[in-house]
């Protein structure tokens, strides 16, 4: 298969007063043509600051320590000057942000900063430029166009001022769409309109995409992969349907059996308290000092991603003791001792 | 069963502009039972925050009745006013803002104990100790800020918080919806665990129907300050009658690859509430609305013993074993 994005061993950190708070630790994800990937993770897991750094749009305090992100098998995005990489932001990669009304310009119309975004990448006249803007907010579903491309981000409701942010992504027919958290703080029915609004673009333009959310149930509906990230790192790779059935990484566990729909009382094990720390990360395995599986093997080295399944990644070294539990909760007879 | 809390024709009205109206709440009733959870589920700017500050008697309402233990909220004297506050209490959605940055875990839970004059300091002490261990914070958070704790802890400052007073009623204003899916599990098992343990009743104001559903014994469907649908969480999850209903289920994201959606959806967004539109609320949005949707109001009408709809085709849309007649005529 064609990759389309490809992200190597990224590494993001920010200096800070007291030391360096390491984000994205190794971050290794490819993207096939065609596919959506869904990245779920806790908030503080990296998963925002890795989609703006596979842009280029880490700024100091922050740092980008290493690493590559390959745009269609040939170019480095991350060695590019910034010149070079204007080219491509919007262009190639699309981003949709959260939040969409903090991110839009309160001092200019939505159709002029939509159209300054196509004449950025084409050589047009304004004329032209407005008339693709109207174009593209007609194909995002808004209705009575003329005016609101003339409005202001304060004028519109949530939900219509995220479909302005779609507008202004697909403009320029990215090959690829980073969505980060796009339905955050909309309504359900809203959120409903906008994935759907969402999907049916990606279909009809031939694009993949990269969504990056906290909501299982979106990834379970929309996507074909799930990637589960954890301290800035992948732990769990899968196609969906594996993932649903059969979570293997314990962290992925845990936040599945976390939601009321799994939740019934073979899964009620004591919560595991947070303590993620970027600042001292833990030597081998992030996750182990949340772990009850952990064992020595855990505490020292670099762990890799091993296939348990064809397709499915998990970065664990105690695979087996989990994946026993896993087949006990299903059984319905989790004793939360088997390590 | 005696009813703890009625609601009768309940409207709330704010004033904006120049003798115009923002109809926040609109003729609601129904009631809350001792010990049990009541859920309110509805879309952002439908009156459901209103409604938990209405009954708390934080907001005076325009009209209607409100009756707590069989008393009237407006024939309230002074030092009963002050033993509702005692006995009523809220948690908040945010838990960061909601906390005092200056007062420690500690105080926070005993001040609101002082607030009711009631309990010598001892009484105080216990109790809060009482509240902090039920809610799993360990000794050495008590002398914390609220900035040195994790969202979940604070969002647990906050529940004991509420419960330290033994209240009889807790209002939860969407408690879990700013946390993670870890946390919002956490919290939601140690709300259960609670009523069991004290016996408290809920008003659980939510718009996230699958917390509803594993929290709530009743639930009202709020839209445009209209209680569209109300019933049983096991009436309403085997089948939603009222369309806006429907739509709100069917926007669901359900984790699971293998439930596939349905396609039923509301189209455009919630209109204003300053203009409230004169037939039914949903009309302008609903699919199956016809010409008597957009003039007339309609009633609630009661579908199964418990389960209320308002909705002019409430009974077609519904094949009860109570309107199998009706289910038969239904041109679905």
């Amino acid at each position: 298969m064609h990759k389309i994005l490809e992200i190597e061993d990224l590494r993001v950190g920010f200096h800070l007063t007291h030391g360096t708070s390491h984000i994205v630790n190794g971050l290794n994800i490819s993207l096939e043509e065609g596919h959506l990937i869904g990245l779920v993770g806790e908030s503080g897991s990296g998963k925002s600051v890795s989609a703006s750094a596979a842009l280029g749009f880490v700024r100091k305090p922050g740092f980008i320590e290493s690493g590559r992100v390959i745009f269609d098998e040939k170019v480095d995005l991350l060695a590019l000057s910034e010149q070079e990489l204007q080219q491509y932001r919007g262009s190639a990669v699309g981003l949709i942000a959260a939040n969409a009304r903090g991110h839009l310009n309160p001092l200019m119309t939505v159709g002029e900063q939509i159209s300054n975004v196509y004449r950025a990448h084409n050589k047009c006249t304004k004329k032209e430029a407005w008339d693709a803007t109207l174009k593209m907010l007609e194909a995002v579903g808004l209705t009575d166009i003329g005016q609101r491309a003339k409005s202001y981000p304060h004028e519109l409701s949530g939900g219509m001022a995220q479909r302005c942010m779609i507008a202004m992504a697909l403009i320029n027919s990215p090959r690829v769409l980073i969505a980060d958290d796009a339905t955050n703080g909309l309504d359900v029915t809203v959120q409903a309109q906008i994935m759907d609004l969402i999907i049916t673009m990606l279909r009809e333009r031939d694009m993949s995409g990269i969504f990056i959310t906290h909501d299982l149930g979106v990834v379970a509906q929309c996507c074909n992969e799930i990637a589960i990230m954890y301290c800035g790192q992948i732990v769990e790779f899968a196609p969906v349907e594996q993932f649903y059935k059969n979570p293997v990484h314990p962290y992925s566990r845990h936040l599945l059996y976390s939601l009321p729909e799994y939740r019934n009382a073979a899964h009620k094990e004591k919560m595991w308290e947070n303590n993620m720390d970027p600042m001292n990360l833990p030597d081998g395995c992030l996750f182990h000092p949340r772990c009850k599986f952990a064992c020595e093997g855990c505490r020292v080295g670099d762990i890799g991603m091993a296939e348990v399944e064809p397709g499915h990644f998990v970065k664990c070294c105690n695979i087996d003791a989990a994946c026993k539990t896993a087949a006990a909760i299903k059984g319905g007879t989790h004793d939360g001792q088997s390590s | 069963m005696d009813n703890l809390l009625e609601v009768k024709n309940l409207t709330k009205l704010f004033p904006v502009g120049y003798k115009k109206n923002i109809t926040a709440v609109n003729d609601i009733s129904f009631d809350i039972r001792p010990g049990e959870t009541f859920g309110l589920i509805g879309e952002s700017g439908s009156g459901k925050s209103t409604v938990g500050r209405c009954l708390l008697n934080l907001i005076k309402p325009t009209k209607g009745k409100l009756v707590y233990k069989g008393v009237d909220y407006s024939k309230f004297t002074k030092n009963q006013k002050a033993l509702i506050r005692k006995e009523m209490q809220m948690v908040f959605q945010d838990p960061n803002y909601s906390l005092n940055p200056r007062v420690t875990v500690w105080d926070t839970v005993q001040n609101t104990l002082k607030v009711s004059r009631e309990f010598s300091l001892e009484q105080q002490e216990q109790l809060t100790k009482e509240a902090l261990d039920m809610v799993h914070l360990r000794e050495d958070n008590y002398g914390k800020y609220a900035h040195q704790l994790s969202a979940g802890q604070q969002q647990r400052v906050g529940i004991a918080r509420a419960i330290a007073a033994h209240p009889n009623f807790v209002v939860l204003d969407e408690p879990t919806s700013s946390l993670d899916v870890s946390i919002r599990a956490e919290i939601n098992d140690l709300l259960r665990s609670l009523q069991d343990a004290m016996g408290v009743s809920y008003l659980f104001i939510s718009h996230d129907l699958s917390t509803i559903q594993y929290l709530c014994h009743r639930v009202a469907v709020m839209y445009l300050g209209s209680i569209m649908e109300y019933g049983t969480v096991e009436q309403l999850f085997k089948n939603f009658a009222h369309p806006y209903s429907k739509a709100l289920l069917a926007s669901v994201m359900v984790p699971d690859p293998d439930v596939k959606r349905s396609r039923y959806r509301l189209t455009g967004e919630i209109p204003s509430a300053i203009n409230l539109p004169k037939g039914c609320a949903l009309a302008s949005r609903c699919g199956e609305a016809e010409k008597r949707c957009f003039t007339e109001n309609p009633a609630m009408v009661e579908i199964e013993p418990g389960h209320f709809v308002k909705c002019h085709h409430a009974k077609s849309c519904h094949d009860c074993a109570g309107c199998g007649a009706d289910a038969a005529k239904s041109n679905e």
